[in-house]
């Protein structure tokens, strides 16, 4: 009777697939079951070269590292994501036909630097620069009829759908964009594109961030806030921006004491007692006025 | 005018502490000790002196019994008083210290800082206004995020040494 050896899992192929236990078979198999016998023995031993060979091995290591990295708090999902973007990377249908062309490459690459910058939250700011290099490098990539590094033109481009996909709207946007746009034909380096995504995520919170300020300002019935509620708020916030000749600790000071409850319902309530009369904001201005006072610290590209 | 010492039990300190004191791993920040006394008698209490031990700042909470009829209420004397310029530091640490009734800050403050004691109740806000306290928790954090872009400048150039309008084909010379 053969010993069939059990292929020896290491750790991390143990946390991924099922370990397979390879069945002995019974005594006194007929010679087509020998055949099969040996055939199976062979399988069982190079189970884990198989993976090894294919990839699979490397590739599931890649994943947890990126799930480590990244720490979603959706993993299933994330990895999900991460396994259909892999697909995107593998020649297209296995190479069969004609090489996709210049449009469809440049889509694919957009596509796969948006999802690496995406991985991690702009906070988690090793991560983040992490990603961003590794998008930088895929987007500079040499290619057939591509030459190395990244143009002006693909830039905009991404910061252009950071934001879409964000869901922020157009109008609130544009100025950001004009600022740290670049302009076609130029080079962009490493540093200008970190500062230009980075710059994107951050105006992309602020505007979710905006957006439940409003909520806490509207009149849920008529979905417009009180203007002089709404400008009160957006007063107050620029107020504490303004720049003082203090030095930062006490410039922290003074805005968090602007900022902080007591003040704001003064604020608020000098606003709505005074003697103009209510009118209405919509959110679309309220966003727009309140973006203007994020990007009007931005510093452009030059 | 004589001073006595008046009879105290010192309570032990007792951690300031969210979740349970004993599983928990954090050391606490703040602690807590309870001083009673046992004389029923009234007194004025003139002088506070202690041994310090490694604490930074001191607060003082006593509890008045004005009359029979009124509730004893809670009134803060002194209000997170330093001991120790800075907490990672001996100065201070282990110093005697000696409180007095009359005890007022000898610093003048900038006229924003203030503010009203924060035990006084604010003024009742007017009907239908939102909630203040959530509201500046939403402008903080656009602040923070405004302030953190501000700070994160590239000193990285792009090279554009152009003037805008410089590519127009009207401006550009023949010679």
């Amino acid at each position: 009777m053969a010993v069939l050896p059990v292929p020896v899992p290491s750790a991390k192929m143990a946390a991924v697939e099922k370990r397979r236990q390879a069945v002995p078979p019974p005594a006194g198999f007929t010679d087509s079951g020998r055949q099969s016998v040996s055939r199976a023995a062979g399988a069982a031993e190079s189970e884990e070269d198989f993976l090894r060979q294919v990839g699979v091995t490397e590739m599931l290591r890649a994943a947890l590292l990126k799930v480590l990295e990244a720490r979603p708090e959706e993993p299933i999902a994330f990895l999900a994501h991460y396994f259909e973007n892999m697909g995107l990377r593998s020649p297209v249908n296995g190479g069969a036909g004609e090489p996709p062309g210049q449009l469809l490459l440049q889509q694919q690459r957009l596509g796969r630097a948006l999802w690496h910058l995406r991985l991690a939250h702009h906070s988690q700011r090793a991560a983040f620069n992490n990603n961003v290099s590794v998008a930088y490098e895929c987007l500079s990539a040499g290619g057939r009829r591509k030459r190395p590094g990244l143009d002006g033109r693909t830039y905009s481009e991404l910061l252009r759908r950071i934001c879409r996909d964000g869901q922020a709207p157009e109008e609130v946007v544009a100025p950001l964009l004009r600022k740290v746009q670049c302009r076609d034909h130029e080079a962009v380096p490493l540093s200008v594109f970190r500062a230009g995504t980075l710059t994107c995520f951050v105006l992309l919170e602020f505007v979710a961030r905006a957006g439940a300020l409003f909520q806490l300002l509207e009149d849920p019935a008529a979905a417009v806030a009180d203007r002089r509620v709404g400008q009160a708020v957006l007063d107050t916030l620029e107020g504490a921006l303004q720049a003082s000749d203090a030095a930062a600790p006490a410039r922290f000071l003074e805005a968090g004491s602007r900022l902080g409850p007591d003040s704001l319902a003064l604020a608020l309530d000098r606003a709505v007692g005074g003697r103009r009369p209510s009118a209405p904001m919509t959110r679309e201005e309220f966003l727009e006025r309140a973006a203007a006072l994020f990007i009007a610290k931005v510093k452009p590209v030059g | 005018m004589s001073r006595v010492l008046v009879p105290c039990h010192v309570k032990g300190s007792v951690a300031l502490q969210v979740g349970d004191v004993r599983t928990s791993q954090g050391r606490p920040g703040v602690l807590v000790i309870d001083v009673t006394f046992p004389s029923v008698a009234p007194f004025e209490l003139q002088e506070i002196t202690f041994k310090n031990y490694y604490t930074a700042f001191l607060s003082i909470r006593v509890r008045q019994y004005t009359s029979a009829h009124t509730p004893a209420k809670w009134v803060t004397c002194l209000r997170d008083y330093c001991l120790m310029p800075d907490p990672h530091s001996e100065e201070g640490a282990q110093e005697y210290v000696s409180l007095f009734k009359y005890q007022s800050p000898s610093v003048t403050f900038p006229k924003w800082l203030s503010h009203p004691v924060p035990c006084e109740q604010p003024a009742l806000l007017r009907e239908g206004l939102p909630d203040p306290s959530r509201v500046s928790s939403e402008v903080q954090q656009m602040w923070a995020l405004t302030e953190m872009i501000r700070a994160s400048h590239t000193s990285a150039r792009i090279g554009r040494f152009d003037v805008d309008g410089c590519y127009d084909l009207n401006l550009l010379s023949y010679t």
